[in-house]
């Protein structure tokens, strides 16, 4: 197997916080506790998760916009958290970010042309005339076109926007492009347009993504590997056909069982789990999921559960999944 | 566009107009008024405003109010612009680092509060009457006055605007804190400042008017409006004129400096129209 391109091992963020205003009440919010993966070149992972679990301040650590508490996180062979100054700077060319808000991440005083050229400016790419043209391509790429360049982003929808923040995302030909809910925010039928111009543009340039959302049907279309992230950890790791089929964890389960189905005919009963996540300021003792996994057990609540490789690029990090044997199904829950 | 916009917006024209009646009153002293604004004339003090040589009346040494009118308008407007400029480039230069930078924060905003715990005017006379009378020192007491009040309002849309995922996304595309505050955070934020230039030309106009007024302004013979109706309140039964002039000339540009802001502040930062200041 080829080298990955993204190697993070052991990340975890806290965030300090004062519950009053003189300070006296701290905590920790352990927004990213433990987390383990890699994304190996040309393909897509998708990292789920409710909303709360992490899986943003994840991608905003990988960008470097946010400082990690610790972990390793490795780039293309090189220590990205290592990166200082101007060797950072440079790095910053080849990991990219797609927003998920096309309205705040466009700086309303910025014509298209500026927006997008603003990272070939930054970076000395070309001289003026050879940045025109390489904007105009990238525009044209991500289906806008030379009448466009003029404008603000107040005279776009919210679907040429993405857009826009997606040429801005390649214009300096990244290797690994994060997409932080980079399709949320759109309307669904826009949403199918703009996945897809992610994938013909990953044949086209050979990009590698990590695709960041809560919305498994999105994720489903355009995986080829799927994490499922909960209060701060990742529970499971799948390859997206295995992970659809067969679920392991029980929040995994849960989590399929709560998308809507198309077809009436093919029933399956669906999961609802009881309670809310709990504060990620004090996570449960043992497996974070034992307060609401109805498969559990008393080892669950006192021993966290390792994460185990199964084989296939699966890995689960739960109790009552053994090696070789049939998975745990909540279905089937006393 | 704001600028069609803007000359919709009937209060802005109305203050539009006042403020260029000023600003055109003060450009063509010389033709306006043919009499020299410091020469006595004994012989006609006092005369009635209407006589056909002084338009205006003539105040208690027989100088010619229009002339000294339209000088003092020169004086005002000349004070109003410098401490606008002298406010926009420190408010602008204090707000921003305290607002961008989160370490320089309190060390700035602090002496900044230190100088606000002064009431506007006291502090303004302190300053000038310390430095002495002369225009340049009506300057900088006004704009060591109103600076700490700009810069704080530079520092609240600079907090705004930084957290913006515009921002985020410069960061990413490898800007610097140069490029991202003077490219993307500051653009975004002047509007809030523009409106608050526009009142603070008004205040300056009046408090010049209060401290020429108390004599820590322009030293005479130099016609200021503050002075002439200093002049003007000894004599203000028998030619209540000599004061009265001054007066309308201080309102006419305030009232028109305010609805000027108040319609910037209308079309360009729709937010602060709650608080009036």
């Amino acid at each position: 197997m080829t080298a990955p391109l993204l190697d993070i091992v052991d990340l975890k963020k806290h965030f300090l916080v004062r519950r009053s205003a003189f300070g006296a009440q701290r905590g920790w919010v352990r927004a990213v506790d433990g987390v383990t993966f890699q994304v190996r070149p040309g393909e897509t992972l998708g990292l789920v998760g409710e909303s709360g679990c992490g899986k943003s301040t994840v991608a905003r650590i990988i960008l470097r916009l946010i400082e990690p508490t610790s972990g390793a996180i490795r780039f293309d062979g090189e220590d990205l958290l290592a990166l200082e100054g101007e060797a950072l700077r440079r790095r910053r060319a080849d990991v990219q970010l797609i927003f998920q808000d096309p309205y705040g991440s466009l700086d309303p005083r910025q014509t298209v042309e500026q927006i997008v050229g603003e990272p070939l400016v930054i970076h000395g790419v070309g001289g003026r005339a050879e940045r025109r043209d390489r904007v105009l391509a990238l525009i044209e790429r991500v289906g806008l076109s030379a009448e466009h360049l003029r404008r603000h982003p107040h005279e776009f929808s919210g679907g040429q926007r993405q857009r826009i923040g997606i040429a801005r995302a390649l214009a300096l030909n990244p290797k690994l492009v994060v997409c932080d809910e980079a399709v949320s925010a759109l309307d669904v039928s826009i949403q199918a347009q703009v996945v897809n111009l992610l994938k013909r543009l990953q044949r086209d340039v050979g990009l590698t993504y990590l695709f960041v959302a809560h919305d498994l049907a999105v994720v489903r279309h355009i995986s080829n590997r799927v994490a499922v992230m909960y209060l701060g950890r990742i529970v499971e790791l799948a390859p997206t056909a295995e992970l659809f089929a067969r679920p392991h964890h029980p929040y995994t389960q849960a989590l399929l069982s709560a998308i809507p189905r198309p077809k009436a005919e093919v029933r399956r009963s669906r999961v609802l789990l009881s309670g809310d996540v709990p504060s990620p300021m004090a996570p449960p003792s043992g497996c974070r999921f034992h307060t609401r996994c109805p498969l559990a057990v008393d080892r669950c609540r006192i021993e966290d559960p390792p994460t185990q490789d199964l084989g296939e690029g699966r890995s689960v990090a739960c109790h009552l999944v053994r090696p070789g044997e049939a998975p745990p199904d909540i279905r089937r829950a006393p | 566009m704001p600028i069609r916009r803007l000359l919709r917006h009937r209060l802005f024209v109305t203050g539009l107009s006042l403020f260029l009646l000023v600003v055109v009153a003060a450009i063509a002293a010389e033709w306006i008024a043919s009499h020299n604004p410091t020469r006595m004339n004994m012989r006609l003090r006092f005369t009635a405003p209407g006589d056909p040589r002084f338009l205006l009346g003539t105040d208690a040494f027989g100088r010619d109010i229009l002339a000294r009118l339209a000088h003092g308008a020169q004086v005002s407007l000349r004070i109003g612009v410098m401490v606008v400029v002298f406010t926009g480039v420190f408010g602008t230069l204090f707000g921003a680092l305290s607002g961008y930078f989160r370490r320089l924060d309190n060390p700035i905003m602090r002496v900044m509060d230190a100088f606000m715990a002064f009431p506007a005017i006291m502090l303004a006379i302190a300053i000038a009457a310390a430095l002495g009378p002369s225009e340049l020192n009506v300057v900088i007491a006004l704009a060591a006055v109103y600076t700490p009040r700009t810069a704080r309002i530079v520092r609240a849309s600079v907090l705004v605007v930084r957290e913006a995922e515009f921002v985020q996304a410069a960061r990413v595309a490898g800007a610097g804190d140069t490029r991202i505050l003077l490219g993307h955070v500051l653009p975004n934020s002047l509007a809030p400042l523009i409106v608050q230039l526009t009142f603070i030309f008004a205040y300056s106009v009046l408090a010049e008017a209060v401290l020429s007024f108390l004599g820590v302004g322009p030293a005479p013979p130099t016609p200021t409006w503050g002075n002439m109706i200093a002049d003007g309140r000894n004599f203000i039964r028998e030619a209540p004129w000599i004061t009265l002039m001054p007066g309308i000339a201080i309102s006419i540009t305030v009232l028109g400096l305010n609805l000027l802001g108040d319609g910037l502040r209308d079309v360009l930062d729709p937010r602060m129209k709650v608080t009036s200041s």
